[in-house]
């Protein structure tokens, strides 16, 4: 969990004059820049020049009554695969250094601009967004804000740390099998995927087209559904708090509570027995349909072969330039056949359909965002380990992705401890319900806290 | 649920159904009531007798309820499975 | 008469320590008897001689050697459809007005060998059918709570007679719900065990496979000394199960942190919604629970129509067939409500009940899977607080489906205590289901909810009435 003011918190303070958007994009490129920080491996690049001249105008358009959106003055930081105008769109690698620059701002970009947000630069990410574990051999890896020495997670990396350290009031990361919502668990912040339909995906590099989404990772549920407004196109408001009190919470039996780490079980009993206090209905339900999921995906699933198919001219280019662990995994897509493609699609139809019938009843299913905390970086220093513990990592994020929903992950760790995800998982396109309902589990689980 | 067995075609001219699709008419026949109570040898008086339509759709109900399509190796709860070293 | 009542248990802490004689409880219980039985009609015969003879053997035995066991000297009463050798069992019909069996059955055998005072037969609604009849040759029992309404049924009088400590404990036996139906409404406890954990040799049957004998007492801890000495194989029993029998009380007093009870909520909130009183009962249980540390998990199920139905056409078949002979020759002899569940047999075919049958195997694994991690489940027992005992309606298997049922089609031990009192300050129950022959994890949770609220310590206002 990470003490900083919430969006909600800043827009107050810029609205009441208590501060301006100079003075808190000031203090962000002050910590990008401080030496002993972070900045470095957190940011792949910063706009110092453009971001105080926007936090200019924003302060001069908030004094002509002009403030866009609540997000308006506020420093937003994006992951290295945004396209910006004018700029390289490196995605966390040197293999597209060469690249043409990209000729208009993704949408999300120019969304959260015309909200009036101050993109302060763009974050380090796992090399072309293939991993959930966040280390760049390239561009250094950013320390996890609990403890340096642990992984921050992947790949949206320096997203997270980028708003634990106060570097950005919030980041913009993507999620395909968990890239969001895993370094939002093992930083101690909250991320939000949303289903993916919702918001454009055009200017970003491409991980997966069947997978990608897009989503923000910030201090509370209420920063995530109004920095997603935005980036949908929609009102610019966070959803409130649905009462727990009759919620209908389902706990997947199968999979997703195996081999937990022993903080990560107690974190999550401890949130299920404060909610089922609070009135929730929880009922554990067998699910073992989604043993399926790994007996689908034996040959990598969608990302390999959809990445294997954007990269395979750039691999016979510049592959000698990419990370190795990145490279590797993605040319192992020319294995699956176009008959396994196509197969792989229809039993994803067929998992969702199965899936969708037996939680019809349920107004979210929650469980552990990832079964463990961050590990340290050096117990990825073999090939095998950090192939092991990234599939862990991924483990129960990816289902979700798969099955084409949408997830918030909620921190419930106890303070001082190592940062625990709780996951919330919504229905395909119900993103606003989610967001409340995550807005009233994030409330009954602070007043448990503040009870003991 | 409508996917049973039709009334018996050989009844159906004298005890007719209304749609032809239900197991148990909700409302039985007075014919098709004397002929039930004889088979179980019951002796009703007039007013037991009407008493008992009111009834046979509540019956008729629960009846309906039980019936699912199943498979003819659906065994009932009595059944037991025995295993090759019972029968030795 | 303004003694405290005592529990089974407290008894027999305080005779064990000499300090209560089974000659002075049972004059006590006599006394009440005296006292209120004329409003009650719990008993349909009475057997003081036979009591005090008991209750005088007892305590030389004591004197001498000390209790047996925790019944020794507990005055206890049977339903008057258990066999009792040279005492009249009537089964509340005019058929068996002059019936003098000569031997007991297995469960008045095991209580008498386990030391209790035989106070007298109670009564039933005839052969355990489920109405209050006033055309029965005696009168229906009473609710000690409030005279003017129903005990609920079939173990009517042993309901009554507990509650108004006419009796430390009694017989029941649950068809449908008709221990834990009694046991509600009059705000003890009774529990159905594990179907075969109690021989019904020598009980007369309401439906062969849908069949249990129980306790009833003030306490779920009571009810588990007199399931103590009642469980056990009998070759009587045709259905008589063959399990090694654990101690009913070991896990008492063990707390409950950490269990988990799936809350059926549709059954009482959707299927059948419950009286204001009654949910009220279960909300507070529910948090009582929590306060307690068990984990609240939901449960869904087949709606309670389903169970419903699936046990009418079993017990309606069952019933006919048990009875048919005299349905076929003296079907005016019955009382009408049991003339009135005879007939349905006519409607029901051999196929129907197949059906039934089957569908009782999907529902039976249904719970079984349900159950998988939990300890046990609960619910409501009735629907609401004791109705007027002239306003029960005639055909209530027509009536919204009950919560008793599922627990007699799947076999598994239900239990009923009180949770609190409703409108006009009558009892509200929730029922408490657990795995087959899991009954000392049942007994743990409903010992623990009773301890940990208050309604144990108020009886009826009229045993207190000088």
């Amino acid at each position: 969990m990470i003490a900083r003011p919430t969006l909600g918190r800043l827009a107050a303070d810029l609205a009441a004059g208590r501060t301006t958007s100079r003075a808190l994009v000031e203090e962000a490129l002050a910590r990008i820049s401080d030496p002993t920080g972070e900045g470095s491996r957190v940011f792949v690049k910063v706009y110092t020049d453009a971001a105080r001249a926007a936090a200019e105008a924003q302060d001069q358009l908030r004094a002509a009554g002009y403030a866009a959106s609540p997000l308006a003055g506020l420093p937003v930081s994006i992951k290295d695969l945004f396209d910006v105008a004018g700029e390289r769109t490196l995605a966390g690698s040197r293999a597209l250094d060469d690249a043409p620059p990209a000729k208009a701002d993704a949408p999300i970009v120019a969304r959260l601009k015309a909200a009036g947000a101050v993109i302060v630069g763009r974050t380090n990410m796992t090399e072309f967004a293939f991993s959930g574990v966040g280390i760049n051999p390239h561009y250094g890896t950013p320390g996890n804000p609990f403890d340096r020495s642990l992984i921050p997670g992947g790949s949206s990396a320096g997203a997270p740390v980028s708003v634990a350290d106060g570097m950005a009031a919030v980041a913009i990361g993507t999620d395909t099998g968990g890239s969001v919502r895993i370094p939002a668990a093992l930083c101690g912040l909250v991320g939000f995927k949303p289903t993916q339909y919702r918001v454009p995906r055009d200017g970003a590099t491409p991980l997966s087209t069947t997978l990608d989404s897009i989503g923000p990772i910030g201090i509370s549920v209420a920063c995530c559904a109004l920095t997603d407004a935005i980036m949908a196109g929609e009102t610019a408001d966070a959803a409130a708090p649905i009462s727990p009190d009759g919620l209908r919470l389902g706990i997947p039996q199968t999979v997703m509570l195996e081999d937990l780490e022993a903080p990560v079980a107690a974190a999550f009993e401890r949130a299920v027995s404060a909610l089922s206090c609070a009135g929730v209905r929880i009922t554990e339900l067998p699910l073992e349909m989604l043993s399926d999921y790994a007996r689908v995906n034996i040959k990598g699933g969608l990302p390999v072969v959809e990445a294997y198919a954007w990269h395979e001219k750039l691999i016979e280019r510049r592959g000698q330039d990419y990370d190795p662990r990145i490279g590797t995994r993605i040319a192992r897509g020319r294995d699956m056949t176009a008959a396994e493609y196509i197969r792989l699609l229809e039993a994803r139809a067929d998992f969702i359909r199965r899936f969708d019938a037996e939680t019809a009843t349920f107004d979210a299913l929650v469980m552990p965002t990832v079964p463990m905390t961050a590990p340290p970086s050096a117990a990825f220093a073999r090939d095998e380990d950090y192939a092991r513990l990234n599939l862990k990592l991924l483990r129960n994020t990816a289902i979700i992705n798969f099955l084409d929903r949408c997830a918030l992950s909620l921190p419930i760790e106890p303070p001082g401890t190592a940062p625990v995800g709780l996951m919330v998982v919504g229905r395909h396109g119900d993103d606003r319900r989610l967001l409340a309902i995550g807005a009233g589990i994030e409330e009954t689980l602070a007043s448990e806290r503040a009870r003991q | 649920m409508t996917d049973y067995l039709p009334w018996p075609l050989c009844l159906t001219d004298k005890y007719p159904m209304t749609t032809g699709n239900e197991i148990m008419q909700p409302d039985i026949n007075d014919a098709a009531l004397d002929y039930l109570l004889a088979r179980a040898g019951l002796n009703l008086t007039a007013e037991q007798k009407a008493e008992l339509k009111t009834v046979h759709a509540g019956l008729a109900a629960m009846v309906e309820r039980v019936r699912k399509r199943r498979g003819r190796m659906a065994e009932p709860a009595h059944g037991y499975g025995f295993a090759e070293e019972d029968l030795a | 008469m303004s003694d405290a009542i005592p529990t089974i248990a407290d008894a027999a802490r305080l005779i064990a320590a000499k300090q209560l004689s089974p000659v002075e409880l049972t004059r006590a219980c006599l006394a009440r008897v005296h006292a209120l039985d004329s409003e009650l009609h719990a008993f349909v015969h009475l057997t003081e001689e036979r009591g005090l003879a008991d209750a005088r053997a007892a305590e030389r035995a004591i004197m001498a050697g000390g209790p047996s066991g925790p019944l020794h000297g507990i005055p206890i009463g049977l339903k008057d459809i258990v066999d009792t050798k040279g005492i009249p069992t009537t089964c509340g019909s005019k058929f068996l007005q002059d019936n003098i069996p000569d031997t007991d059955a297995a469960c008045a055998e095991k209580l008498a060998a386990a030391g209790t005072v035989l106070m007298g037969k109670l009564t039933t609604h005839e052969f355990a059918d489920g109405g209050p009849s006033f055309d029965l040759p005696a009168p229906p029992a009473r609710n000690p709570w409030n005279t003017e309404h129903f005990t609920a049924g079939s173990s009517s009088g042993t309901g009554a007679a507990v509650a108004a400590g006419l009796i430390l404990g009694g017989i029941g036996t649950d068809t449908g719900g008709s221990i834990r139906g009694p046991a509600a409404l009059c705000g003890i406890a009774g529990i159905k065990p594990t179907y075969g954990l109690v021989s019904r040799g020598g009980v007369a049957p309401a439906a062969y496979s849908l069949d249990h004998i129980g306790p009833m007492a003030w306490t779920a801890e009571d009810c588990a000394l007199m399931l103590q000495a009642l469980a056990g194989h009998d070759p009587r029993d045709p259905a008589s199960a063959s399990r090694p029998i654990p101690n009913y009380t070991a896990l008492l007093g063990s707390g409950i942190k950490g269990l988990k009870i799936g809350v059926i909520h549709h059954f009482h909130e959707v299927d059948h919604k419950v009286s204001e009183g009654t949910q009220r009962g279960i909300t507070a249980a529910l948090a009582t629970f929590r306060d307690l540390g068990a984990e609240l998990r939901e449960v869904q199920l087949s709606p309670l129509q389903d169970w419903a139905a699936c046990g009418s056409l079993i017990s309606i078949t069952e019933r006919a067939a048990a009875y048919e002979e005299w349905s076929r020759t003296r079907l005016g002899d019955f009382s009408e409500r049991m003339r009135s569940r005879l007939m349905l047999g006519a409607f029901v075919s051999g196929v129907d009940y197949v059906q039934a049958v089957r569908r009782r195997r999907e529902l039976r694994a249904e719970l079984h899977a349900a159950m998988a991690g939990l300890d046990a489940v609960l619910t409501a027992t009735q629907p609401a607080e004791a109705a007027k005992i002239d306003a029960v309606p005639k055909w209530d298997l027509f009536e919204k489906p009950g919560f008793m049922m599922p627990f007699n089609i799947a076999g598994y031990p239900a239990v009923s205590v009180c949770a609190g009192f409703g409108a006009g300050g009558l009892p509200v129950a929730i029922q408490l289901a657990g795995k087959p022959f899991e009954e000392p994890t049942l007994f743990r949770v409903a010992d623990a909810f009773e301890k940990a609220t208050p309604f144990r310590s108020q009886r009826p206002a009229m045993t207190s009435v000088n």
